[in-house]
């Protein structure tokens, strides 16, 4: 099966600046793919390291304290890296609509 | 010229919404577990002001803090928490000494107080990540 692909007409302002749009969504999209995995890796690479930690204390006095202490501890430092991707998402996303307005505007002003 | 906004409209608006991202990560995943981890914060530092044998004003000013922090999650305010972070110092000054404090009375072991500690620097973090706009 061949994919067919569209070359937008030059003589298309709008069909360029959708195409422009499209490219620049799927590299966003592309971007913030690679990112939440990679924070999804580093939580459960976080989560494993205070699991060691539980293991190694053990049999410590208040162990009970350190199980809900690093319970919390994950779910803080979850909920952090999600603060940020979500950030890097939002900045990606209004760098599109800040070239689509640019363009946009340019063809407003040529089409005056 | 055919502008055709009918064609470009939608991919703008489906841009504009994704770019609520932020804000639905800070209302529904950051706020809810400060709101969740607080209380536990909370009880390791009013135990350092019970620990420190603080009395009077200062005693007053520490649960100033507390109150201060504990305002700052429940409201969510970026501006609330920045003054609450600015005051961050005294609260972990006071968590810390709680540490010590039950680490010697042998409470808890010193791996334990690792993990409280663990508690309230990611505590922080969340603090700090409410704190910036």
């Amino acid at each position: 099966m061949t994919e067919t692909t569209t070359t937008p007409d030059s003589n298309d302002p709008v069909g360029v600046l959708e195409s422009d749009l499209r490219r620049l969504l799927e590299t966003a999209i592309g971007e913030t793919g690679e990112s939440l995995a990679k924070d999804a890796a580093v939580v459960a690479s976080y989560t494993a390291q205070r699991a060691a930690h539980l293991a190694a204390i053990a049999g410590q006095p208040g162990f009970e304290f350190a199980v809900a202490a690093e319970r919390s501890a994950v779910l803080a430092f979850a909920a952090v890296r999600v603060g940020h991707e979500a950030r890097a998402i939002d900045a990606r996303v209004w760098s599109i609509v800040d070239v689509a307005l640019t363009v946009g505007a340019r063809f407003l002003l040529a089409a005056v | 010229m055919n502008l055709a906004p009918r064609r470009t409209a939608p991919f703008l608006a489906i841009l504009v919404l994704a770019a609520c991202a932020s804000g639905r990560a800070r209302q529904d995943v950051v706020l809810p577990a400060a709101r969740v981890i607080w209380p536990e914060v909370r009880a390791d530092v009013l135990r350092g002001i019970d620990a420190s044998g603080v009395a009077g004003s200062d005693r007053h000013d520490a649960h100033q803090v507390v109150i201060l922090i504990g305002t700052a999650v429940a409201s969510g305010n970026a501006g609330i928490a920045t003054s609450a972070l600015r005051e961050w110092p005294v609260a972990k000054g006071y968590a810390e000494l709680g540490f010590t404090h039950r680490v010697s009375a042998g409470e808890i072991g010193e791996g334990v107080a690792q993990s409280l500690r663990e508690r309230l620097s990611n505590f922080h973090d969340l603090l700090q990540f409410l704190a910036s706009p």
